[in-house]
């Protein structure tokens, strides 16, 4: 039975090896590449559905908060290599700004979705799991944004300071410039949905035949949750890489 | 008006100052000595350790950080500003900030710059640094911290300038401190000259 699921993947596999073929004859990197990244999501998934296997087993909070602080260790670990630093405690400002906003609004999500047992880990991890998915690349944008764009404009902010502005006042166009970077593609994508692309959870729902109008609801509540977690990561992060900036006696302290 | 007392720089040098009202210093040094550091360290835009400060026998805990920042104005080499912003747009730009609410200009650098209504980033290097000098004069600070404030302007604009700093210090009792690799004259001051 077990076997009979893996078989089903041989023609996708088929497909990808055809594709990598191909390319194989004038471009060997790209079609390694291919090769590779398909390997490793095949890999992933399955050891994934083992462990979740194991993990839904149980209906215990404790279980999902475990899971959880290990999937946000990996997503701040991805934060950090994304940005191209690790100074700042980017690692720590990642981590906790991703505790203190996307937390609480998957944990709503899970309780309002869930008639029983919202804090089970079947029902919490998979809403988490993809709200910090769609939420980290926004972050480590506008960690980077941030970092860059006062590395760049240092010369303004001091100049601004020196006038006699507060730090939140010197400040304000690099914050608003890298919200706006973090949330930009979210927007867009949010924008496009319905029109242009069928997103992959509403997808996969009409594939299982729920009804249209569940799928899209369940998709909205998603989008809704993605769009404000990931504002309010970003928001909670950039204050923290503020405060890492910044002195608590005020003088600049970056390099 | 200002004392320090072995002020310890991020590069490790250490350096005492005093400074009197209608005073003029100029730091000497070769370049990267620390003396652009030692005036954003005077103003608390890096950090730096200190024996004894004071400003008006102040210290800087008794002053809030934009209200020491703002009576004892840096003036940075470059001039930074957005590149949309017209001439007015940067005389006005601190009038915007919590410090400056309610406060009215004695000085006004329109007075001395014709045609406000032109873009930032149209100047020459010169010029943007004629309106960041009046800018500042226009905030009434008591000290100037000048970091090369001449190095764009012609001998002509020097001396209108440098003209225009020493009536600033006579009349409202003010103070600078300077560092500039071109010579900086005045009629009747005597600056003072501390080596790095």
């Amino acid at each position: 039975m077990m076997l009979d699921k893996f078989f089903s993947l041989i023609p996708y596999w088929g497909g990808v090896a055809f594709l990598a073929f191909i390319l194989s004859k004038r471009q060997k990197k790209i079609s390694k590449d291919i090769l590779w990244a398909s390997f490793r999501t095949t890999l992933q998934l399955i050891f994934l559905a083992f462990a979740l296997e194991l993990i839904f087993k149980s209906t215990e909070l404790i279980v999902s908060l475990l899971v959880a602080l290990i999937m946000t260790f990996n997503s701040s670990t991805q934060i950090v290599s994304r940005s191209k630093t690790s100074r700042y405690k980017i690692f720590w400002i990642s981590f906790l700004s991703n505790v203190f906003s996307i937390w609480p609004i998957a944990f709503f999500f899970s309780w309002e979705s869930s008639e029983t047992g919202w804090y089970g880990p079947m029902r919490l991890l998979p809403l988490l799991g993809m709200i910090l998915g769609n939420s980290f690349n926004g972050v480590s944008i506008a960690l980077t944004t941030y970092i860059e764009t006062f590395r760049d404009h240092k010369n303004q902010v001091i100049t601004l300071l020196s006038l006699g502005a507060t730090e939140e006042e010197a400040t304000r166009n690099l914050f608003y410039r890298s919200l706006k970077a973090g949330i930009s593609p979210h927007i867009n994508s949010m924008l496009a949905m319905g029109i242009v692309s069928i997103p992959g959870m509403m997808a996969g729902q009409l594939v299982a035949e729920t009804s249209a109008l569940d799928a899209s609801i369940l998709q909205i509540k998603m989008m809704l949750s993605v769009i404000s977690g990931t504002a309010l990561c970003i928001y909670v992060a950039l204050k923290f890489l503020h405060k890492k900036i910044f002195l608590p006696s005020g003088e600049i302290c970056f390099e | 008006m200002l004392r320090v007392k072995e002020m310890t720089l991020l590069n490790g040098k250490k350096i005492d100052l005093e400074l009197r009202r209608g005073e003029v210093v100029q730091l000497e040094g070769a370049n990267g000595v620390g003396k652009s550091l030692f005036l954003k360290s005077l103003a608390k835009l890096v950090p730096s350790s200190w024996k004894e400060m004071s400003l008006f026998e102040k210290s800087p805990q008794e002053y809030s950080l934009q209200d020491w920042r703002g009576k004892m104005l840096y003036l940075p080499p470059e001039v930074s500003f957005d590149p949309e912003m017209s001439v007015q747009d940067f005389f006005d730009l601190p009038l915007s900030f919590e410090r400056y609410e309610g406060f009215q200009r004695s000085f006004f650098p329109e007075n001395y710059w014709r045609d406000t209504f032109v873009k930032m980033s149209s100047l020459s290097s010169g010029q943007k640094q004629q309106v960041a000098l009046l800018r500042a004069l226009s905030l009434s600070p008591e000290i100037l911290l000048l970091d090369e404030p001449f190095g764009h302007m012609d001998g002509a604009k020097r001396k209108e300038f440098s003209d225009l700093l020493e009536e600033w210090c006579l009349k409202s009792d003010g103070a600078m401190v300077i560092v500039s690799h071109v010579p900086v004259h005045f009629d009747s001051l005597n600056p003072s000259h501390l080596k790095f």
